[in-house]
């Protein structure tokens, strides 16, 4: 029988170079040619240990020793995790470095990694793109970043972190069911083709 | 095939095409030649072309009016796409362009007879002729709609292009891209706010564009603007709607070197400045249709634009001093200019005058074009005091006509409905603009470039201070600047040209004159909104475009009433028309995939969309599904049903809020048994179904149909809004995928693949386990039978299922496993005699009238389940529709839908019918009225053409009736 491998939702057609197994899925670090391009990149980051945290004293409970943001479209960016507080009772947390975190069990975590696909857009004109997908105003400047939206890319209900927005380099991850993966790429990668969307490896991840 | 060429002037510095880079485009069969920047329409007018289409009702030729499509003069087919709009689409190399609404050529139209018997045809007059008797009127719709239709489509056509759509979020969105606008955007980014500006030309400088005295200074602003990245500007783009909460919507047309054919814009902003500037109001005179008249900015900008001579002996009938510098630009360039016949007596501009004189060009004060002569175009015109007593006529080939200028006002009449009639300027204003919205420019009758800049950058500061930013110092500099340059000017009051005539047109669309105007008032209908519609002035699609203003105006004159009584008609959305494909915007498909749709894709599974999914339905081109459906009856099969809904429900309160929700007791659920439940709606009516389990102390896991996944949080939240009860759902349906090996070799496959205990002891019909599959991927297995074999449910993590469905088939593969499809799986449930909802239920149908009664536990004390009472009231009802099996008396099987008669009374409808390979014979579900239940009872099953099959009323279920198969 094949070795198990965990499997992302989103693949690219790029030819990756290097790759590593982490947490049991083979992550592409680098693909074929990404050096050579100029415009804003996307990387698929569903590896990425994903968490719903719900409880209805949210502001009493800490993970890792993080506190969960007290109003809702806060997030919190702190040793590697992204915690982002979705309404009064219920977070987000978004393991960035990939790792695992130790829940301590009275908190009710419900480990949702394999149900959401996840994508960073890093780059320049990355307002440009999502306005071909998205109604949101994700890029106003009365936010400060980083900072939650709930709300539909390609009319697919969608969890945006804008980890940072400044005139020359713009981060934005977001999370959504994970079945639309591929139908997602297609739509992104369309819609930002006239400014030179190109698929990168993990390594070219920064947040 | 005849080659045209054209002769441009260019060495103007104000033109917009390029003499050096031709386009060939096909026209009647002709290649022509038209220049790049050329749109359709001037590139056919340099090549000669005159009569660009036929009106819509009388058939009469029409030509160039405007190039701001004011008038529907120039829609033409393009390329196969009817209604293309000639004056403003840019022409592309190889364009193939065809005129419309034309039976035999544009000169010689067939139907072109039509308007002899205009005298026929009054206002109104297929309302009163055709519908008596009115048996007659559907007859008369067809025929007035094959000779009165514009453009034609083929049923198949496909339209070709890209198109896109893009929702922007600015500061300050700015509709119109002139002086005002351009000044407005740099008040504003002057402040550091986003702006964006939206301009219908493909390039900015409004009315300073085409003007040799002010086309430098349009340059300089441009420049000026350019320069801004806090700018975005979308030229060639027509705002087209303004909606509650600055919302604007816009298209915009692209070019070659453009991603897109069109894209639909939307752009939200915090405050929006209105610098649409003016249009030319249509002066009204007999004849004003024929091709060769056209308003001032269209023969100039046809030759300071595109080079092009309009005419070679032009008379001007004009109210205006841009008339004025017109017909001197066009002598300049060495059109003959017979006569200026200015309607007003005084108040032009004495420098431009002393021009005329000087250049020997005969001038007359209170005198206006009164009757066009000419059959196709024109060959003269009659000119008139404005009293009537003089007159004389003049050989020409261009008229060039206007009653002055009136607010391109198509945004506040959208948005505003207090308008009021300003005699100082003769405009319809807005007696209060909507709040965030700020005009400037010459829409306000500004007519000095110094002023119209000046209200601009007035606009935009105000524009600021709505985002916060512009301080009130600021604000008064700017409004007291205004204050010390020249205001507003006086505005023409002239309507029409004082002679009378039956072909002076209000509405060039719908070809409606002045006589119909007054047809309507003298019959009642005596206000522009009720005239409109009976005369249909201005229901064509450039809405109130050309009639928009002047129909009051001609109102109040014929009513002998106060012009204030009288206000322009309403206009809407889309305010300018485009293509449905833009609105429709990027075609792409959203559709989910479940994680194992490459295997499947591998295995030949033929796939079809089921909601948002996209489904294995078959695996092979035997729809029948013989060989799927034998593999799971004889040996064992796998269906990939990760669409499936998958929850978690957590917390203190989480049994209750299930029992409210769901219909069975949930207090019995033991936490190594799955329970088979319902939901219904508040009346009683099934809704879904699925399977709870309980993981531990106030933790459970339940499934539900795929169809309602989507639903079942909100179906959750609220029924339980009132209770204020702590429980919290996960969604998890992508989070797991799922797979049922089903088949008497079920259990010999799965065992293969964990060391857990799975003998039917051990893990009995309807248990719940939680155990590894090969030492590492922890699953959830329920032991169920949707499909009437031995079967196991398996739940897992769906980053997993690629390396579990291989394993599975690897294991399987010495009992020659097969993975079946959707359609398999529906016939095998069918014989088992489960239902699937929304198939074997419709609105109608409650729990009882499944045969599911017994899932419904009644005693709940905490929570009452939803639909508790409407279960009540009907369970015991009579007459209603029940579920019921059959089996056909003949060979063929009913078509699902199909209805079942009883003496040619409809008594209910088949729901699934299908040929059952393990009965050897044809089985269905159907719904009908309860009398027609009894088993043995038979029934008639009405087919296409009137065609009668036979059944048989059976027990249910039609397989393996004692369920010896499932549990053992």
């Amino acid at each position: 029988m094949k070795d198990l491998i965990r499997q992302s939702p989103i693949s690219f057609e790029a030819k990756p170079t290097k790759t590593s197994i982490i947490n049991g899925w083979e992550v592409v670090l680098t693909y074929d040619g990404e050096n050579q391009k100029s415009g804003p990149c996307i990387i698929d980051l569903s590896h990425i240990p994903k968490y719903d945290l719900q409880d209805k004293n949210l502001s009493k409970i800490k993970i890792s020793g993080i506190e969960i943001p007290d109003k809702a479209g806060e997030s919190t960016l702190q040793d590697n995790m992204l915690i982002n507080r979705m309404n009064n009772t219920q977070a987000s947390i978004w393991c960035l470095n990939g790792l695992e975190p130790n829940f301590s069990k009275e908190v009710f975590c419900t480990d949702i990694t394999d149900g959401k696909a996840m994508l960073a857009l890093i780059g320049k004109d990355l307002q440009c793109i999502f306005e071909k997908i998205t109604p949101i105003d994700l890029f106003s400047s009365s936010n400060k970043s980083p900072f939650l939206i709930q709300g539909q890319i390609l009319q697919v209900p969608c969890q945006i972190v804008v980890i940072r927005q400044t005139q020359d380099l713009s981060s934005v991850i977001f999370t959504f069911t994970r079945g639309f993966g591929n139908s997602m790429i297609e739509g992104i990668l369309d819609a930002g083709k006239e400014w030179g969307i190109y698929p990168a490896g993990m390594g070219n991840f920064l947040y | 095939m005849k080659n045209k060429t054209t002769c441009r002037l260019n060495q103007l510095p104000t033109l917009k095409i390029n003499p050096n880079k031709s386009l060939s485009f096909f026209y009647q069969g002709q290649t022509f030649q038209g220049l790049f920047g050329d749109t359709i329409a001037t590139a056919l007018y340099a090549n000669g072309v005159r009569i660009f289409s036929r009106s819509i009702k009388y058939h009469r030729v029409r030509g160039l009016y405007s190039l701001d499509t004011q008038a529907g003069q120039c829609l033409m087919e393009v390329d196969g796409v009817p209604n293309v709009r000639a004056e403003n689409t840019l022409l592309q190399d190889g364009m193939v362009v065809a005129p419309q609404n034309i039976k035999g050529s544009p000169d010689w139209d067939w139907f072109g007879f039509l308007g002899l018997f205009s005298w026929a045809m009054p206002a109104g007059f297929y309302y009163r002729n055709f519908h008596k008797p009115y048996k007659l009127w559907p007859f008369f719709i067809d025929q007035i709609r094959k000779i009165a239709g514009i453009g034609v489509i083929k049923p198949d056509f496909k339209m070709p292009g890209k198109f896109d759509e893009q929702y922007i979020n600015t500061d300050v969105c700015i509709i119109g891209g002139g002086p005002s606008g351009i000044n407005a955007a740099l008040a504003a980014v002057s402040q550091g706010l986003k702006v964006v500006i939206l301009e219908s030309k493909p390039w900015l400088g409004g009315f300073y564009d085409y003007r040799i005295s002010h086309f430098t200074k349009a340059q300089e602003l441009v420049k000026q603007l350019s320069q801004n990245k806090q700018v975005r500007i979308f030229c060639h783009t027509f705002f087209n709607g303004f909606f509650n909460g600055n919302n604007i919507t816009a298209f915009q047309k692209g070019n070659k070197t453009d991603s897109f054919t069109e894209r639909y814009i939307e752009v939200r902003a915090k405050s929006i400045v209105i610098a649409t500037g003016c249009q030319e109001r249509p002066l009204i005179f007999d004849n004003n249709d024929l091709p060769g008249i056209m308003q001032i900015n269209c023969a100039h900008r046809l030759l300071h634009t595109y080079g092009i001579l309009p005419g070679e002996r032009a008379v001007f009938s004009v109210s205006h001093d841009l008339g004025l510098e017109s017909a001197l630009d066009l002598n300049a360039q060495g059109v003959k200019i017979l006569t200026i016949a200015d309607s007003r007596f005084d108040g032009q501009n004495p420098q431009l005058i002393a021009q005329l004189e000087k250049e020997n060009i005969p001038f007359l004060r209170g005198w206006v074009a009164a009757k066009a002569i000419g059959h196709k175009k024109i060959r003269g015109v009659r000119l008139s005091s404005l009293e009537g007593a003089k007159q004389h006529e003049l050989d020409c080939d261009l008229l060039v006509a206007s009653a002055g200028l009136t607010p391109a006002s198509a945004l506040y009449l959208a948005s505003s409905d207090n308008l009021y009639f300003d005699f100082h300027t003769g405009f319809y204003l807005p007696k209060k603009f909507p709040k965030l919205l700020h005009p400037a420019g010459r829409l306000l009758g500004f007519n000095d470039p110094s002023s119209i800049e000046a209200s601009g950058y007035l606009a935009g500061l105000k524009a600021a201070q709505d985002c916060g930013v512009a301080n009130d110092k600021q604000l008064q500099e700017a409004f007291e600047k205004l204050n010390t340059l020249p205001g507003t000017i006086t505005g023409s009051k002239l309507i029409q040209a004082p002679l009378k005539g039956s072909h002076k047109f209000v509405c060039l669309d719908e070809d409606v004159t002045v006589t119909h105007i007054e047809q309507g008032c003298d019959m009642g209908f005596d206000t522009p909104e009720i005239n409109k519609r009976f005369t249909a002035a201005g229901t064509g699609h450039t809405q109130g475009a050309i009639p928009g203003h002047n129909l009051p105006l001609l109102m109040a004159q014929y009513n002998a009433a106060p012009i204030e009584n009288f206000l322009p008609t309403k206009v809407r959305s889309p305010l300018i028309p485009t293509l449905l494909s833009t609105y429709a915007g990027r075609n792409h498909d959203m559709f989910k995939i479940t994680p194992v749709d490459g295997l499947l894709q591998k295995a030949g599974a033929i796939f079809r969309r089921i909601g948002v999914w996209k489904r294995a339905r078959y695996f092979s081109d035997d729809f029948s599904c013989q060989k799927e459906i034998e593999s799971v009856r004889n040996g064992v099969g796998l269906i990939d049903v990760s669409t499936l809904g998958k929850f978690r429900i957590f917390g203190p309160d989480a049994q209750k809020a299930l029992d409210r929700i769901y219909v069975g007791n949930m207090s019995q659920i033991s936490t190594k048994k799955a329970k088979y439940s319902a939901m219904c709606n508040e009346d009683g009516c099934l809704i879904d179904d699925g399977v709870i389990v309980k993981c531990n102390d106030n933790d459970y896991y339940f499934t539900t149909s795929t169809a309602r996944a989507s639903a079942t949080n909100e179906w959750f939240r609220y029924h339980t809004r009132y209770d204020n009860w702590d429980y919290h759902i996960v969604n998890l349906t992508d989070t797991y995928g799922a797979i049922n090996i089903a088949g008497p070799n079920a259990r010999k496959v799965l065992q293969k693949l964990t060391d857990a205990d799975i003998s039917n002891d051990a893990f009995p019909y309807l248990g719940y386990r939680e155990f590894l599959l090969n030492h590492s991927v922890p699953v959830r297995v329920m032991r169920l039978g949707f499909v009437g074999e031995l079967s196991y449910e398996i739940h897992i993590p769906a980053s997993m299922m690629e390396s579990v469905w291989e394993w599975i088939i690897d294991a399987g593969s010495e009992f020659n496993i097969q993975p079946f499809g959707v359609e398999a799986q529906n016939a095998l449930r069918l014989e088992k005699g489960h239902i699937i909802i929304g198939q074997e239920s419709e609105i109608r149908t409650t729990l009882h009238d499944l045969g599911l009664g017994v899932l419904w536990y009644k005693n709940k004390s905490d929570a009452k389940t939803v639909g508790y009472f409407a279960l009540k009231d009907t369970e015991h009802q009579k007459d209603r529709f029940k579920l019921c099996g059959f089996e056909i008396e003949d060979l063929e099987h009913p078509k699902d839908g199909s209805i079942i008669v009883e003496q040619n009374e409809i008594k209910g409808y088949v729901c699934t019918a299908r040929y059952s390979f393990a009965l050897k014979k044809e089985i269905g579900l159907s719904l009908v009225k309860s009398d027609l239940t009894i088993h043995g009872k038979h029934i008639e099953i009405f087919q296409e053409g009137g065609k009668r099959i036979f059944a048989t009323v059976v027990p249910l279920p039609f397989y393996d009736p004692k369920g010896l198969k499932l549990r053992n």
